[in-house]
């Protein structure tokens, strides 16, 4: 699974946000913002990934167990696949 | 025809005359143009098609060139935002709103208030990062009102501009006010020119307050506003 659509992220005032780029008319035209967890979830669906590689890598990063880690990544990519990001 | 605009020489081919007048505050004279903007007959006649307004061929043809225009702003570190820039008293102010919020009701009443006050831009002023500093510019492109001159100013203070009951200014922090600034921010649709904009759009809630005014129709509403806005301490960094 991996995001649909191209994304930039960049950090603007001490904020993380992402901006869809798709050179198509009919994009997601909007603004994400995203969390320091949710913004290493985000740039993990950039390539083709999948749920056990994001948990491997989140708790090398976070100092979660792994239904936390779990918990987490499976709410955030949830909040993605409702508002028609992710391709899987 | 030839014109300057955001300190950028700017050569658009347009095939009809009157599209001049139109740009007639911007026309200028110089040797090599930075870019050139062709417009074919063919595509304002297709954008005449399919578009709902009865607009000219020439306002049309003025149009196509703004977006052609709008692409290729951020090889030169500017952008495009939605909101009415204003010079008055050694500041420049932008007011920014979705479209009918009143953003030019606000602006005209400080317009009242302030004899010396300029009208930069009423709709979509082009930023440019120039000398260190984030500067607004007019355009030929400012708006159904036409308030636009051929001056700049360099940015001090972004306002947003709530319709309300009664009238208040409040500071906002540069974190708050990304969500806002963003939305009112044309963000090019290329990812490099898009990382250009946003690190622009960083650089502005740096260097500028930011403000929210709640506002009514009336006068009232600028005598308010400006108080705060003028009076406040130096924020510029």
């Amino acid at each position: 699974m991996k995001l649909k659509t191209e994304f930039v992220v960049r950090n603007v005032a001490d904020k993380t946000v992402a901006i869809a780029v798709d050179s198509s008319e009919n994009s997601f035209n909007g603004m994400l913002t995203l969390n320091d967890s949710g913004a290493f979830i985000f740039e993990h669906l950039k390539e083709d990934t999948d749920m056990e590689t994001i948990i491997k890598d989140f708790l090398a990063e976070y100092d979660a167990t792994p239904e936390q880690a779990e918990g987490t990544i499976t709410s955030f990519i949830e909040k993605l696949r409702e508002a028609g990001l992710i391709e899987e | 025809m030839r014109c300057r605009i955001a300190d950028i020489n700017i050569e658009i081919r347009n095939t009809d005359p009157a599209t001049e007048a139109l740009c007639a505050d911007f026309l200028s004279d110089f040797d090599r143009a930075d870019i050139v903007i062709p417009v074919s007959p063919f595509e304002v006649k297709r954008e005449m098609e399919e578009s709902p307004y009865n607009n000219s061929f020439a306002y049309t043809e003025s149009f196509l060139a703004f977006k052609k225009l709008s692409c290729q702003l951020a090889a030169y570190d500017a952008f495009l935002m939605h909101g009415a820039v204003v010079k008055v008293r050694g500041k420049g102010i932008i007011f920014s709103a979705p479209s009918g919020t009143g953003k030019t009701t606000h602006m005209l009443n400080w317009k009242k208030l302030f004899g010396d006050l300029t009208i930069i831009n009423g709709d979509k002023p082009i930023i440019r990062f120039v000398d260190n500093q984030l500067k607004a510019y007019g355009s030929p492109w400012c708006g159904k009102e036409g308030y636009a001159e051929n001056d700049s100013v360099v940015l001090t203070d972004i306002c947003f501009i709530e319709r309300a009951s009664e009238n208040s200014i409040h500071r906002l922090s540069p974190r708050d006010a990304v969500s806002e600034l963003i939305g009112q921010t044309l963000i090019p649709k290329n990812s490099a020119d898009a990382l250009r904009v946003l690190g622009l759009v960083d650089d502005l809630l740096k260097k500028c307050a930011v403000w929210k005014i709640y506002c009514t129709k009336d006068t009232e509403s600028a005598v308010i506003a400006s108080d705060e806005i003028l009076n406040a301490k130096e924020q510029i960094k």
